[in-house]
């Protein structure tokens, strides 16, 4: 796959969206898995209870966890945008924006996510295949 | 005419790559669509699907109508990454399944072959018949009809150095020699490999111009060590040659043999390359060079700009060393090589012997044009070398060595044949401890950890099990020189001569 180094200045502001991804990402499955009232809420309403519940969980850790990594945080910051815009859908078709009267506590934290991801995912762009082929 | 109700049917059925990649740009955002209906309608779990087909929107949408460095992906969007995907795996599958086994280059599935039976030390033979073409191009050796018994050969033995009554002089055992490979172009296992192997097989090796070699050293095998025109490892700032680097290099008990290289067989007239990806902090250091951009080699050395210049420049290694001295170069314009030769003729000093690469031989990295169209192949080369320096009457002044694909002891006879004394190989051995020729070399990435630094990769290649397969190289080809020199009516390998070889018109 053609990687291209990323310049160390773009990858000091990258780490900082990293971080705020990754810290919103692992709070949000860490609910999920300890099960909080919201998230049993969250899920019953999607009737994905208990299974989504656990299995949107891993994938929220472990997109967390790619964003933490030196080699693939741009794969974690497109994995989280992914549940992310599974996240939108809910709003959008089931939950509605006021979650279990939260006051729009969920919805913030899932847009800071989506404005990090997509900040971490175009500052890596050229990490991204583009069909690039190996030229010798 | 009757009429067939099923006419319409019978049209032969075609994959249009353009109409699919239509069908599939419009594809995309309609799956997507399609699939968030069943997810707000039945189960949220069909969004899962809905978000992939969202991603796969979005990414179509940049290849079609963002990014511009590629016409295919714009007119075609992503059905044309299947191009590149496949491309890319092309030398592979050509390897395995497409390309017959004697059609790859530079070295056929068969030559190699040859050489893994060998480094493994299994059983060589082959059936049916042979797999070469044989046309009016063909060299073959002349065997005699009165072969020698087996037990009247006598063993090999060439003194590098004897000319010049060289307290120091080298004697060789064994006619074939790991040619010149740094450590730099290969890695540190790999260099280990080949010199616990050499060790093992009682064999010489060079060091290639890859400044101090650490790692050549580690082994304690004999040593040949070069000095390219870049002098690393004996190089003032400047980049002449450090008389006191040379004279320590030269006291090491392991190092018994200096060798000059003036050029190399695959990029003639230039100096080594070696890529950026290659260069570690521990090469940049051996080296004395900075990281970050390839090592390019001067073309020439500063001090030979001249036949007196280049043959006093010998006489200054050989003075400073002590040790025999020999020369390495590809023959290109032979008018020069035939000066030189009377220079040293004139002023009465010779190296101790030339080593003629030809222009087939390989490299770690090398301009294509180099590679492919500059500097004599070794079968024509060495004959005229030979009667260069037979009409000069300088033929017993020096040893002869040659260079060139000589990976089989057929290829090897044909050079000692034709008035070769010894042989170098490099990519034989290479084959020997697991080259795949998979034709990575100059990008840092060799899936047999031979000419990578990169850790991981190394981590394959087992020293000692490596250094064994280059044992059992060398002694299936001492068996194989003992049927062939049989074979054509000699007692030693000092006695093949161009008698033993046929080429039409030639020979």
């Amino acid at each position: 796959m053609p990687t291209q180094k990323v310049e160390t200045k773009v990858l000091v502001f990258s780490w900082i969206f990293q971080i705020i991804a990754a810290i919103i990402l692992g709070m949000a499955a860490w609910d999920k898995i300890v099960g909080t009232e919201t998230s049993h809420y969250v899920f019953t309403t999607l009737e994905m209870e208990p299974a989504g519940r656990i299995i949107i969980a891993s994938i929220e850790s472990l997109a967390a966890i790619m964003l933490l990594s030196t080699s693939i945080p741009h794969m974690g910051a497109v994995l989280g945008l992914g549940v992310m815009m599974g996240a939108i859908i809910a709003h959008i078709s089931k939950l509605g924006f006021d979650v279990n009267n939260d006051g729009g506590k969920m919805v913030m934290m899932m847009t800071v996510v989506i404005f990090s991801t997509i900040a971490i995912i175009f500052l890596h762009r050229s990490r991204f295949p583009m069909g690039e082929k190996d030229t010798d | 005419m009757t009429f067939n109700t099923f006419d319409t049917l019978q049209g032969s059925v075609r994959i249009n790559l353009e109409k699919l990649s239509k069908v599939v740009n419009s594809g995309i955002p309609l799956t997507a669509f399609f699939f968030g209906i069943l997810g707000y309608s039945f189960s949220f779990y069909f969004h899962f699907i809905t978000v992939t087909f969202i991603y796969l929107t979005v990414l179509n949408f940049i290849y079609l109508h963002v990014q511009k460095r590629h016409a295919l992906l714009s007119n075609y969007g992503i059905v044309a990454q299947m191009r590149y995907m496949i491309e890319s795996i092309g030398p592979e599958l050509r390897q395995y399944l497409f390309s017959s086994d004697t059609e790859e280059k530079p070295f056929s599935r068969v030559e190699r072959n040859e050489v893994y039976r060998k480094s493994k030390g299994i059983d060589s033979s082959s059936a049916f018949g042979s797999q070469l073409l044989f046309n009016e191009n063909e060299i073959k050796l002349r065997h005699s009809m009165f072969p020698q018994s087996k037990e009247s050969l006598e063993a090999f033995s060439l003194c590098i150095g004897e000319e010049r009554g060289l307290e120091n002089s080298y004697t060789l055992k064994h006619p074939l020699i790991i040619s010149a490979m740094s450590y730099g172009a290969l890695g540190k296992n790999a260099i280990r490999a080949l010199a616990r192997g050499a060790k093992k097989a009682g064999i010489l090796m060079n060091t290639g111009e890859g400044g101090f070699p650490k790692y050549h050293l580690m082994e304690d095998c004999d040593l040949v060590f070069q000095i390219g025109t870049a002098k690393f490892g004996v190089r003032n700032e400047d980049g002449t040659l450090s008389e006191t680097k040379l004279a320590e290099i030269a006291s090491f008990s392991q190092v018994k043999v200096i060798e000059i290289k003036f050029s190399q067989g695959a990029k003639p007239g230039k100096g080594g390359l070696l890529p950026k990806e290659k260069i570690t902090k521990e090469i940049s250091e051996l080296r004395g060079v900075p990281m970050g951009e390839d090592i390019v080699s001067p073309s020439y050395h500063p001090e030979c700009t001249t036949p007196q210049a280049t043959v006093q420049f010998i006489k200054k290694v050989q003075d400073i060393s002590k040790l025999p001295v020999g020369i390495k170069l590809c023959l290109g314009l032979e008018h020069e090589f035939l000066t030189l030769i009377q220079t040293m003729k004139a002023l009465d000093i010779f190296p101790d012997y030339i080593s003629i690469d030809g222009a087939e031989g390989g490299t770690g990295a090398a301009p294509k044009t180099f590679m492919d169209d500059l500097g004599l192949p070794i079968y024509k080369a060495l004959p005229k070398v030979q009667n260069m320096l037979i009409k000069e009457g300088v033929r017993d002044r020096l040893k002869l060595m040659c260079a060139g694909k000589m990976i089989n002891s057929g290829r090897q006879f044909m050079a000692l044949s034709m008035g070769a004394d010894a042989i170098y190989s490099a990519r034989g051995f290479l084959l020997a401890i697991g080259c795949i020729q998979a034709l990575q070399c100059n990008k840092n990435t060799c899936p047999t950890g031979i000419t990578t630094h990169d850790n991981h990769l190394q981590a394959g290649l087992d020293i000692e099990d490596k250094a064994n397969r280059v044992q059992n190289y060398i002694q299936s080809l001492d068996r194989e020189y003992i049927e062939l020199i049989a074979a054509l009516g000699k007692k030693s390998l000092h006695e093949l001569n161009d008698e033993n070889l046929f080429l039409e018109g030639v020979y």
